[in-house]
């Protein structure tokens, strides 16, 4: 298990600077940030003095090391805009996308587990084909329409829910449908497989033999069994939803990091364009690290084979 | 994971013949894959036919007559099919013309990450050893990181061009075919008809373009089919957000992500765009498995 940990560790490390690179490389090869901070009337001297301040005069080379140093002391700069640091601003707000992450998040996982085990258990009947419908619905309905549709509907026409805001738990309600309902038919759709390959195994067979009931046999041996599975899609829901967010948070103006992302890019507002990405690097990278030490807790074939190689 | 024995094959008399999830949903009987072949015709005949069938150009405004709701709506005309916008411009203009942006940046950046990806699969299968370990490094990156987010920050710093964006929605996926192209080439290079042309002396390039490619093309025209759907809506995502292409030029994307300021008295300038989404996405979907079943003879 050890040198199982180690191998994972270094590919998330190898992994984080490589991200940590990349957004090094897209701030600042693509334009002057000077030319979007100062307003284009400045005067030559203020430009080059802005220029020394913030280390743009430097090489690339030096630029990025200055960059990687900062980040390793936890600096990642201050907002053009309001002169706070950039961490502060997304601290103020990412309780605000916790809670609408985390509620959509469960929400996303217990419907799509719930519909998958009943479509697959239900293979080919009405409920299968209803599940799949929606499924496929889901998938192929951008969820900035879905989120238009909605407003029309409880906003507009039913007068039930408020289109934007986080006055009260009210405002949560379309937000979390949006983000949710994409993630919960993929989710669906890959434990329905999931679980009808389980239910194909001998051992399947073995335990009606053995006088296990149906429901039991799926609660104890077909869902331990798809546990892999499952935590793959849940892994790569997260990264999905992260980048839901950013939509979703625009749409319904919920005050979260989605939101000040957007406002930032639009704003091109440097500093906290890059901390947003270095956090969602790291935490999806986290996010992967756990997902990798669970498949090998739970399975030790894999924990041996990836040891063992690469 | 499956270590699949003679006996577990036994167990489902079906085992063979597993149906795709689309299947299962009943949306590949015959009516529902003509009815979606007949969008995606429609589609692509309005996107080479596009200028003879747009009544006004796309930037035509006609201050007279703004927020004028479609034909069949009451105080609808007949001079603008699918009602105007807020600047009094045909949505019917606007939308052939968005069918026609949105659909070129979703076929060319679905084209470049194929062949990136493509490409880049065969040299890590090639090459094996560290290069192959540097390739397949990228790919779980690409995987496993939102890429929308870091395309809206390319984008916001580059600026929104038709190219810009379709290298950016390009670079989406590549992964997915790097690591189909390595496996089916791995698999492939040790076939004994490979063997025999390097035997006869053929060089690695006459190889993989000869006898490799056209081995793995069909599950590479697979993969895209899968990717498109994915492609097409992160382009209007992007647009949606206001930074994908921007004015004069209009997308899908960007069509709804005007007509959401007028949702409330004027929902045809989204509703327009937004049906228009779903219905290529649908489409591109069922026919995509459709497709698949066809090319891939393990599903028979």
């Amino acid at each position: 298990m050890g040198q199982f940990l180690l191998v994972k560790s270094v590919r998330s490390a190898l992994s984080l600077w490589i991200v940590v690179t990349f957004v090094f490389v897209i701030l600042r090869l693509s334009g002057d940030p000077l030319g979007t901070l100062l307003p284009e009337d400045t005067p030559p001297d203020i430009v080059e003095a802005y220029r020394v301040r913030l280390g743009l005069d430097h090489s690339l080379i030096v630029q990025y090391g200055r960059y990687l140093a900062s980040l390793l002391q936890g600096d990642f700069g201050v907002s053009f805009f309001n002169n706070r640091p950039a961490l502060d601003l997304i601290g103020d707000r990412i309780g605000n996308t916790l809670l609408l992450g985390g509620t959509s998040y469960v929400l996303a996982t217990f419907l799509g587990l719930a519909l998958g085990v009943v479509a697959a258990v239900n293979r080919g009947g009405p409920l299968d084909r209803g599940v799949m419908v929606v499924a496929v619905m889901g998938y192929s309905l951008p969820n900035y329409f879905l989120a238009l549709l909605l407003i029309l509907l409880f906003t507009m026409e039913l007068r039930w829910l408020p289109p934007s805001g986080a006055a009260d738990w009210q405002s949560l309600i379309m937000p979390v449908i949006t983000l949710s309902l994409a993630a919960a038919s993929q989710i669906a759709r890959f434990m329905r497989s999931a679980i009808l390959e389980v239910l194909r195994k001998t051992y399947m067979r073995t335990a009606s033999a053995k006088g296990v009931s149906y429901a039991r046999s799926i609660a104890w041996h077909a869902l331990p069994n798809a546990a892999i599975p499952a935590i793959t899609v849940l892994g790569f829901q997260f990264g999905l939803m992260i980048g839901g967010t950013v939509i979703v948070e625009t749409v319904f103006a919920w005050p979260g990091v989605g939101r000040l992302f957007f406002m930032s890019v639009t704003n091109r507002d440097y500093a906290v364009v890059q901390a947003i990405l270095i956090m969602v690097a790291i935490s999806v990278i986290a996010v992967n690290y756990l997902v990798d030490v669970l498949y090998g807790v739970l399975d030790p074939r894999i924990r041996h084979a990836a040891a063992g190689s690469r | 994971m499956a270590f699949k024995t003679p006996a577990d094959q036994t167990v489902d008399p079906d085992f063979k013949r597993r149906r795709s999830w689309v299947a299962r949903a009943g949306l590949r009987r015959p009516w529902i894959v003509i009815a979606a072949i007949g969008v995606m015709v429609l589609f692509v005949l309005v996107a080479i036919f596009g200028p003879l069938l747009q009544p006004y150009a796309h930037t035509t405004q006609d201050l007279t007559a703004l927020f004028l709701p479609p034909a069949w709506a009451d105080g609808g005309s007949a001079a603008h099919l699918l009602g105007t916008d807020d600047l009094g411009r045909d949505v019917l203009s606007r939308l052939i013309y968005a069918i026609r942006v949105s659909g070129a940046i979703a076929l060319l950046g679905a084209g470049i990450g194929a062949v990136l990806g493509s490409v880049l699969g065969m040299i890590a299968a090639h090459f094996r050893g560290l290069l192959d370990e540097v390739i397949m490094m990228f790919v779980d990156v690409q995987a496993t990181m939102p890429f929308i987010i870091f395309a809206l920050a390319v984008l916001a710093f580059a600026g929104g061009s038709f190219w810009v964006l379709v290298i950016v929605v390009g670079i989406d996926g590549w992964e997915r075919y790097a690591r189909l192209a390595r496996g089916m080439v791995l698999s492939v290079n040790q076939s004994p008809f490979v063997s025999a042309v390097r035997a006869a002396g053929l060089r690695d390039v006459p190889i993989y373009a000869r006898h490799v490619l056209p081995n793995i093309l069909p599950a590479l025209v697979i993969q895209f089919t899968i990717n498109l759907p994915g492609t097409i809506l992160l382009e209007t995502s992007i647009s949606f957000l206001g930074l994908g292409v921007q004015p004069p030029m209009t997308s899908l994307g960007q069509m709804l992500g005007e007509g959401r300021d007028y949702l409330l008295l004027s929902p045809w300038i989204a509703l327009a765009p937004g049906l228009t989404i779903f219905a290529v996405t649908l489409s591109v979907s069922i026919l995509g498995d459709w497709l698949r079943d066809r090319l891939d003879p393990s599903l028979k």
